[in-house]
């Protein structure tokens, strides 16, 4: 018997003010499953406090000549061993029943929410004893002591009951203790607190609206397995026999009893419960999904995973030497574009820089490549060709070929790119065994070599460790050892540097260099730093609000930016700011992507603004998108 | 309930004993049926038996086991005297026995030489001596019937017992149907609290313990030392405990079980999956209105009241309902054919509702009146309960039923005299044997300990004596209780068994309506 | 490793006295059985005899000092006798205990493994399936399990003779009849555990793909399924082991119904027989019996965090 009902082991939800719990049920409403479930409950106790006016026959009435009889005409579902109507007596039954699990559903509210509240809210050494006791109590195999309680006032079904309310009950405290505790911390309470409001106003007017979520959402699981209990219990014989009425418990224990002889009446009597469990249940459920809602990581992985775009036709003819070629690359994410017509070019052993401010879509481009864009979010339009294959029209296992062995990825974020649960030996082994199919030792030996390559010391030390026994820089050299594993033709790396400080990033930066010399691996580097751009890039292109604005090599872009945008970036860097003198910034926000204008994305903040740029889209001509191009060189 | 169909009562509860015997010379027929044919048996040694059980015993000691469960000891301890299928008796352990002098008080016993116990030691006539004194002061169900006598080794192998009060019975009470006659080896005497969970006799069988499981399977045996090698018919005997009567039909179905008591609500099932059924009547179920004398319900002291009750009893209706194949409607406190069974008192009382409400107006209580009533869970007898009391119901007569799960505590609450009536199940008995039983001031089955002058006269004439006039006397006994309603008796059932064709030797009488385990055979 | 270990012993023992205590307090609350029981069922019985039995047995001592002897008995290994059968309460449930564990663990692996693999498939999938899932394990918890039990006995044991009926073979006796023998029960119990498991691990492996590291493991080119099995679900363990255990605790309820109806001789039909006897130095021997396997459970739950939790795990 699964006398404990499904508790919610996921430990308490955020806080959610009164605004969220109306959004709440209308959530609930428009989920359909919660609508025929909340209907069937309503329905169901609304026929079972009408039961003497719905029941055809009084639920005792026996008929000793119509014994066992199957569904018919006189008694629609069939009768028992004494001849009794089926049906009136889940009518009856039901009431008797249903009282039975508000028992034990009040007894588990009654002994749940206050304590949980107490111990929530006053924390300390209150907090302590309850949390000690509640967790003694939950760990305790509610069985026996319901067994017990049962041994000792047999056929006692309120005893029962409240003995199974008590027992459940802390896993209702550990919820509403947990909801307490974040609410006391949000910052209205403390204002309520401060502001002179005595304890049990503040409880009653910002706290209590806030635990409605989870108090129904135990309550409606608790009313499924305390219905369930019931029927265990009874079927073993420990509550109230028939002779004192029926119940849904004693009609499928009776039923049970006579299986050999009537095979239908297991069905009504099993089938209401089933029912009613399902309809308590799902309604638990439902209510658990509206008030929590799903946080942003909780989609499916095969939303996250590429779906092949539609054949292109490139717009410009493909070069013979080009390692990678984007052609006029349009991200969508949903309606809305992300990316727009952005095209660049990598030759073998070649470095190339995107510049830009967060948010311009230099990262988009780089995952773009590799076709890791975020969950919803496609190629439109244009193309991306890899030693002259394209990209955007292979699926996600095609894909997998290139990812790792043609293009390698080295992200911002070094210690959360690794898994955590495993050592980095064992990652980068994998990786270097999959791609090689080597052997154990000679992975082994190799990942040492590669750790080595990226100046890591005592690499054999390292293999052993774990990602979050790393540091910054230790990290993001494994990460780099990680991509350069099966030999990548292409490395991008997405601001490899920019959660290092000054000194590591110097390091990282110059092996980077190294390595491209090295090994003649292309590089893409994306970063925001126009010092990391000069440090190692050939090429760079700058992008602003999803599109390419300016492209150069690192020699003219630097010294003579001919984009608005880019002077202004330039001018605002601090390494060539002169001292004593205010930093000029540029003014006014990037749009965000679903606000960009027709023509030219700058010109809301640019100083050279003319309507000219505004009337239309800006073409991108001899490397710069702009009607009003820079031509001075920019004053030191 | 689901399980715990306890048949304790079938045989007996508190002192209360049953077992049909019925001297050679009546003839044992009427009211027994079978379907399917026995199978013919096979002289060869069978492997194993499996018999399935609703309910195992508390504990395996003969003399404070519930004597209902006497299969798990009659495999391993042997009687005194058996009682053979047809309702004669054999020698057991003992070879030969007679009264000596007059009276009935004085009991010879002739012990068979040459028995070993299991556990290879010979058996002396100070053994037999040794487990009377245990028996009684064991204080189970059998001491009451042995309490104050005294026994003697009279002989090397020789052994008397000397009564207070006359018992004309002692033979029946020393066969395989009352464990008192069951020989307990000197270790088993010496340490009782094994007893409980391992078998120290001299029967066919022993229990295995090692492939026991207490309260779920038990295993026996050969016992090397057993003195009729032929009568082994089994390598093995596993008797399994199941908790509901479709799981025992369901093994039988599937032939993982070859022999089990069967159950009214299975029986039409099992004849229908081509299973030998057999039955004889046995046992009746009813109503006992044990407040005779009205201490708690004063309506009950007059004996209108209680005829009223009983032509407001509408027998054939809750037959056909409840014991439909496996019970005839009976008025008296026996089986057609049983002890003192006259046909003619089941035609006392008619089903007569209008009658019963004017003999109650008549007795002054024209409105009816109000009892409580206990009963048990098994045999259906919640099921009757509510069933009369609905009929009742119709005459003004209220019942408050108190149902209860738990055996001891049904047990316990009719026996105390606290409840003034309840329902029971009772095995048909010889009248000697019925009196200290069922309703005699004394008796377990009359906690009010209500007497009667006239019956108890009756009784004492019956028990002297003998033939033909011992017959006459059981029948006006029997008279005598329908007449002055002592009981609301409903239905004459029996126990059924049902066996698959890979066995033989279950036929049942009335004489002798319960399969012995060990005189099951293979069927070749 | 040694607070672990320090905290699991506090706990324990925490849980073991409160289990037993408060056993002994409910025991004490009907005396009356343990004397009827030992009496057995003599009609007449006088306030004298009741009395002797009474001290006997014992029962008249006031509690913490019966609670003393009790647990004095304990630490030499006993735990009383059965007053229906004299059996001493160890040898009874000694012989019991095997087949309920094998009933639970059999449970714990089928079941695991099903519903880690459901689970996740359906965080790897999404959308329709996630829906079906979430309805289809409500379905099998909201079945009454005897309910369920008596269904699958008449279809798969008396109509079609896979499985045996009703019985229990030891495992070290006949490995092959002991694994017919466990097939529908385990069935019937994995019904119940369904929901919880399933929807746990769906749940955890949701929010690992929501992880950084997750598109980390899909650029360096490894297969789909080294990224889910391997890493994902490692990552997602935690909470899942949790349930288990939780589910574990929960299945010593479940083998209480599952037991009666396939008469398998475990812990829960004894319970239940010593339920409906009053029989109260069985229950509060099966009380412990349970509390030990509770705290076996969450020793082996603790251990699982710290293999899994790479921030307790010592660098070697």
């Amino acid at each position: 018997m699964t006398a404990a009902p499904t508790v919610n082991v996921v430990a308490a939800e955020g806080p959610a003010s009164a605004r969220r719990s109306q959004g709440a049920i209308a959530a609930l409403a428009r989920n359909p499953l919660a609508v025929i479930c909340a209907g069937y409950l309503f329905l169901l106790l609304v026929a079972l406090a009408a039961a003497p006016l719905l029941a055809p026959y009084s639920p005792n009435a026996e008929d000793l000549t119509h014994v066992l009889a199957g569904p018919s005409a006189r008694h629609w579902l069939g009768t028992d061993q004494l001849g009794r109507d089926v049906t009136s007596r889940l009518l009856y039954g039901g009431r008797s029943s249903v009282i039975d699990v508000l028992v034990a559903t009040g007894t588990f509210l009654l002994a749940g929410i206050p304590l949980g509240l107490l111990a929530g809210y006053l924390g300390g050494t209150v907090d302590r004893i309850v949390s000690r006791v509640a967790n003694v109590l939950f760990a305790l195999p509610a069985i026996v002591i319901l067994l017990m309680v049962v041994a000792i006032f047999p056929n006692d079904d309120p005893v029962a009951m409240v003995t199974l309310g008590i027992i459940a009950s802390p896993g209702l405290l550990r919820v509403i203790r947990g909801t307490t505790l974040a609410i006391r911390q949000e910052l209205f309470v403390r204002a309520a607190q401060l502001s002179g409001l005595r304890t049990a106003t503040v409880l009653r007017r910002h706290v209590l609206p806030s635990l409605a979520g989870p108090i129904l959402v135990q309550g409606s699981l608790f009313c499924a397995g305390a219905l369930m209990a019931e029927s265990g219990l009874s079927f073993l014989g420990l509550l109230r026999p028939d002779s004192t009425g029926p119940t849904w418990g004693n009609m499928v224990a009776d039923a049970a009893n006579v299986l050999g002889q009537d095979t239908w009446l297991l069905v009504p009597t099993g089938g209401i419960i089933a029912l009613t469990v399902m309809a308590f249940s799902l309604l638990g459920d439902a209510v658990r999904d509206a008030t929590v809602g799903r946080s942003i990581g909780s989609v499916p992985l095969a939303r996250q995973l590429t779906k092949p775009s539609a054949a292109v036709v490139p717009q410009s003819s493909p070069r013979g030497d080009d390692l990678l070629a984007i052609d006029g690359l349009t991200v969508t994410l949903g309606d809305v574009r992300l990316l727009t017509n952005v095209s660049l070019t990598v030759r073998a052993g070649e470095a190339v820089g995107i510049a830009g401010e967060s948010g311009c879509g230099k990262t988009i481009t780089a995952r773009a490549v590799l076709g890791l864009l975020p969950p919803g979010g496609r190629v439109a339009g244009g193309s991306v060709r890899f030693g002259g294959e394209e990209l955007t029209t292979l699926t996600e296992r095609q894909l997998n070929r290139i990812r790792g062995a043609g293009i390698a990825l080295v992200s911002q974020d070094a210690v959360s790119s690794l898994d955590p649960t495993y050592t980095v030996g064992s990652q980068l082994c994998e990786v270097i065994r999959h791609h090689t199919g080597a052997s154990r030792r000679a992975a082994r030996q190799r990942a040492v070599e590669l750790l080595a390559t990226v100046r890591l010391a005592e690499p054999e030390a390292i293999l052993r460790l774990r990602p979050h026994q790393l540091s910054g820089g230790m990290a993001q050299r494994a990460g780099i050892a990680i991509a350069l594993a099966a030999s990548p033709r292409l490395l991008i790396a997405d601001e490899p540097t920019t959660a290092l400080d000054v000194t590591v990033q110097r390091e990282v930066l110059e092996l980077l260099g190294d390595l491209r010399r090295r090994l003649g691996m292309g590089l893409v580097l994306v970063t925001h730093d126009w010092g990391v751009l000069a440090e190692v890039c050939d090429r760079a292109v700058v992008m602003y609000a999803g599109e390419i604005v300016e492209e150069a090599t690192i020699d003219r872009l630097c010294l003579t930016p001919r984009h608005p945008y880019s002077a202004a970036l330039l001018a605002a860097n601090p390494q060539l700011a002169s001292p004593g003198r205010p930093l000029p910034v540029i003014p006014g926000r990037v749009p965000a992507p679903s606000a960009w204008p027709a023509g030219c994305r700058f010109a809301p903040r640019c100083s050279r603004a003319t309507p000219e740029c505004t009337a239309q889209p800006v073409q991108l001509d001899a490397g710069v998108r702009c009607v009003h191009p820079v031509t001075a060189e920019v004053d030191a | 309930m689901f399980m715990r169909k306890i048949k304790h009562v079938v045989r007996t509860s508190s002192a209360a004993l049953a077992g049909g015997m019925v001297v050679a010379t009546v003839a044992a027929c009427g009211g027994t049926s079978s379907s399917g044919t026995q199978p013919a048996a096979s002289s060869t040694t069978g492997g194993t038996l499996t018999v399935a059980g609703e309910l195992g015993p508390t504990t395996l000691n003969p003399e404070t086991t519930n004597q209902a469960l006497c299969d798990f000891e009659e495999l391993a301890y042997e009687p005194l005297i058996v009682r053979l299928e047809n309702g004669g008796l054999a020698p057991g352990l003992a070879t030969s026995w007679h009264y000596a002098g007059t009276g009935n008080t004085t009991f010879v016993l002739n012990l068979r030489g040459g028995v070993r116990f299991s556990d290879g030691t010979t058996m002396t006539a100070q053994d037999v001596v040794n487990d009377f004194q245990y028996v009684v002061k064991a204080g189970g169900q059998m001491a009451p019937y042995f309490a104050g006598d005294s026994f003697a080794v009279t002989g090397p192998l020789q052994v008397t017992i000397t009564a207070k009060t006359p018992n004309p019975d002692f033979p029946f009470l020393l066969t395989q149907d009352y464990n008192a006659g069951d020989i307990i080896s000197p270790d088993g005497l010496k340490d009782t609290a094994a007893l409980g969970t391992q078998t120290f006799g001299a029967g066919p069988y022993e229990l295995d313990a090692a492939q026991t499981v207490s309260g779920s399977t038990y295993t026996y045996t050969p016992n090397p030392y057993y003195y009729d090698k032929a009568a082994v018919h089994w390598k093995k005997v596993v008797v399994k405990v199941m908790g509901s009567a479709e799981a025992v039909l369901d093994a039988l179905k599937t032939g993982e079980v070859n022999l089990a008591e069967g159950d009214a609500s299975t029986l039409k099932a099992a004849e229908q999956a081509g299973l030998t059924v057999t039955q004889a009547p046995l046992l009746w179920e009813g109503a006992v209105l044990a407040d005779r004398d009205g201490k708690m319900v004063k309506a009950l002291a007059n004996v209108q009241v209680r005829q009223a009750l009983n032509y407001a009893t509408d027998r054939s209706t809750l037959v056909n309902a409840l014991f439909a194949g496996v019970g005839t409607p009976t008025e008296q406190v026996t089986v057609p054919d049983g002890y003192g069974y006259l046909a003619s008192l089941n035609s006392t009382y008619p089903y007569d509702p209008a009658k019963a409400k004017q003999l109650l107006a008549a007795a002054g209580y024209p409105h009816g009146f109000t009892m409580s009533m206990v009963t048990a869970d098994y045999d259906q007898e919640n099921l009757l309960a509510q069933a009369l009391a609905q009929e009742w119901a119709q005459v003004g007569v209220k019942v408050n039923i108190i149902d209860d799960a738990n055996p001891s505590a049904y047990e316990q609450a009719f026996v105390s005299g606290t409840v003034p009536s309840f329902i029971a199940t009772y095995g048909q008995q010889p009248i000697s044997i019925e009196g200290p039983g069922l309703f005699l001031p004394t008796a377990a089955f009359n906690p009010y300990h209500t007497a009667s002058a006239a019956l108890q006269s009756l009784y004492d004439q019956d028990i002297s004596a003998s033939g033909t006039a011992a017959t006459a006397l059981d029948q006006k006994v029997e008279s005598y209780l329908v007449d002055n309603a002592w009981f609301v008796p409903v239905a004459a059932t029996g126990i059924a068994w049902y066996a698959t064709s890979s066995v033989t030797g279950t036929e049942v009488t009335t004489g002798a309506p319960l399969v012995e385990l060990y005189q099951v055979e293979p069927a070749s | 490793m040694v607070r672990i270990a320090i905290r699991w012993l506090v706990s324990s023992a925490a849980l073991l006295f409160a289990v037993t205590a408060l056993t002994f307090v409910l025991a004490s609350l009907a005396p009356g059985s343990a004397v009827r029981a030992v009496l057995g069922a003599n009609t007449s019985v006088t306030p004298q005899q009741c009395a002797q039995v009474k001290h006997q047995l014992g029962l008249d001592e006031p509690l913490p000092l019966q609670y003393w002897h009790w647990l004095y008995n304990l630490l030499h290994g006993s735990l009383g006798t059965d007053l229906f059968s004299g059996q001493p309460v160890t040898a009874a449930l000694g012989t019991r205990i095997d087949a309920s564990l094998s009933l639970i663990v059999a449970t714990i692996v089928v079941s695991g493994l099903a519903d880690v693999t459901v689970g996740t498939v359906s965080a790897v999938r999404g959308g329709v399936t996630g829906r079906i899932l979430d309805t289809l394990t409500v379905f099998g918890f909201a079945l009454p399990s005897f309910w369920l039990a008596l269904i699958l006995i008449e279809v798969l044991a008396v109509r079609v003779r896979l499985f045996p009926t009703t019985g229990y073979v030891a495992l070290d006796s006949d490995p092959g009849q002991w694994l017919r023998g466990i097939v529908l029960p385990v069935l019937t119990l994995s019904a119940g555990t369904t929901a919880a498991i399933a929807r746990q691990t769906r749940d955890s492996m949701l929010q690992v793909f929501g992880r950084d590291f997750i598109t980390a493991l899909r650029s360096r080119g490894l297969p789909l399924r080294v990224i889910v099995w391997k890493h994902a679900l490692r990552n997602a363990a935690i909470p899942v082991v949790t349930t288990l255990g939780v589910v574990f605790i929960g299945l010593l309820g479940g083998t209480v119904l599952v037991e009666q109806v396939f008469a398998i001789p475990g812990l829960g039909e004894a319970a239940v027989t010593a339920t409906t006897n009053h029989d109260l130095a069985m229950i509060e021997g099966i009380a412990f019996y349970f509390a030990i396997l509770v705290v076996v459970v969450n020793l082996l739950v603790d251990i699982s965090y710290a293999v899994l939790n790479p921030k307790v795990r010592v660098a070697v």
